[in-house]
């Protein structure tokens, strides 16, 4: 190391020491969110998936249904729905899922964004993209209404015509160490593996019609996928940032052995010679 | 009493109800349903209105029902709803505060900025709670 003086290795300890209180508060206060985002996850993933579930069922069981949310024409301007968090400091999280949307855009100059916390609002502004509504502040603590809002935003673009596909970019929580960015299409909806199925499915009754029910839960199934997905990927940026936290404060830890050994050896070293200064000193006055 | 079949209601904030009754009276948006025992499959919107579940041979257990949808198949029913509360538990003053302010939101909305379908939609919810509550 190339500070060799005490007093710098001193300071330079101090300094490591203040950041790793920080991060190891950080870590401890990811913990608790975690813990609180997972429960979340765990009280709404039945909705979420009920919904989906039937859903899929009405989709599947019925083929003759003829919607434009079931359209299968070719698909020129997609809307990204990209959910980030606002706050940094939490490893990969942030720029996985940003790239992740980027990956899939074949022309960026036709995709639009729909931006869920300030750090994919500000990456795709940087990169001249075009942003056509952000929501700020919403991603630690989503609310049932936030997705409400995004939905109806969406929609509204999907019915105009303005898009012809919604895709959905969240982090999905598939343990407290890793999380993985997923791509969903929310619109049009894809028919799925049901219609593979033989015909023996059950005749459903849909009052009043197969197509007015499908007009409703369309978009509640939007609602509920984009609310399922900013709870995921609010408790995947807890656990994300409690990663980067924990290998922060363990790096921390190490620099401070490093350099506390590095410091007691400058310190020997400095005894030693004055030890020597002093012996010398003496063994001339003989 | 009836056979029993299980019935589940789904809010995005918990699972409001899940267990057996004999029968469940819903809102639709093409009027009220009975389901009993072995109802014929089935998908149907719901409107703002309320659930009534009967367990036991007690009375029926009023809750309130914000819009959602209702599937029926062989093994249970699912209640899908937005938001969904038992009629004890309903807060008057809020409800009532949640009238007013809908209300001034209507009778404002021609000449500010308002969404006036969903404060028609937040004073119908109001006022179905506050009904329901007065029946109790």
């Amino acid at each position: 190391m190339a500070v060799s003086n005490t007093r710098d290795i001193k300071r330079k300890i101090r300094s490591v020491n203040s950041t790793m209180q920080i991060t190891k508060a950080m870590e401890l206060v990811s913990t608790a969110k975690l813990k609180r985002a997972r429960n979340r996850m765990d009280i709404t993933k039945p909705y979420f998936e009920t919904v989906t579930e039937a859903v899929k069922d009405i989709l599947g069981a019925d083929k003759s249904i003829k919607l434009k949310y079931v359209a299968d024409k070719e698909i020129q301007n997609t809307l990204y729905i990209v959910i980030t968090s606002d706050r940094g400091l939490c490893g990969g999280y942030n720029i996985n899922a940003i790239k992740k949307a980027l990956e899939d855009i074949a022309d960026p100059k036709k995709a639009k964004f729909i931006t869920i916390g300030k750090r994919a609002t500000d990456a795709y502004n940087r990169m001249n993209l075009d942003v056509v509504d952000t929501f700020l502040y919403i991603s630690e603590q989503p609310e049932y209404v936030h997705a409400v809002h995004i939905a109806k935003k969406a929609l509204a673009m999907f019915d105009a015509g303005e898009v012809d596909a919604v895709k959905l970019v969240y982090t999905n929580f598939a343990s407290t160490i890793s999380q993985v960015p997923v791509t969903l299409q929310l619109l049009p909806i894809e028919k799925g593996e049901q219609v593979a199925k033989d015909e023996a499915t059950d005749f459903v009754n849909y009052e009043p019609s197969p197509e007015e029910v499908l007009k409703f839960v369309i978009p509640k199934y939007v609602e509920s996928t984009i609310f399922g997905g900013l709870i995921e990927s609010a408790a995947s940026e807890q656990a994300a940032r409690r990663v980067a936290m924990e290998s922060a404060s363990d790096n921390a830890e190490e620099i401070i052995e490093e350099l506390t050994l590095t410091y007691n050896q400058a310190r020997q070293a400095a005894i030693t010679q004055e030890i020597t200064e002093i012996v010398g000193g003496a063994e001339a006055l003989k | 009493m009836g056979r029993k079949f299980n019935l589940e209601v789904v809010t995005p904030d918990e699972k409001f109800f899940e267990g057996e009754t004999d029968m469940a009276i819903l809102r639709t948006t093409e009027g009220d349903i009975g389901i009993l025992f072995d109802h014929e499959p089935l998908v149907a919107p719901l409107k703002i209105g309320s659930i009534r579940i009967r367990q036991d041979e007690s009375a029926f257990r009023w809750a309130t029902c914000s819009s959602g949808f209702l599937t029926v198949s062989d093994e249970k029913v699912t209640v899908i709803t937005d938001a969904a509360e038992w009629v004890d538990e309903i807060d008057l003053d809020r409800a009532e505060r949640a009238k007013e302010r809908a209300e001034k939101r209507i009778r404002e909305g021609a000449n500010k900025e308002v969404d006036v379908l969903r404060a028609k939609a937040s004073l119908e919810r109001a006022t179905n709670r506050i009904r329901l509550y007065s029946q109790k």
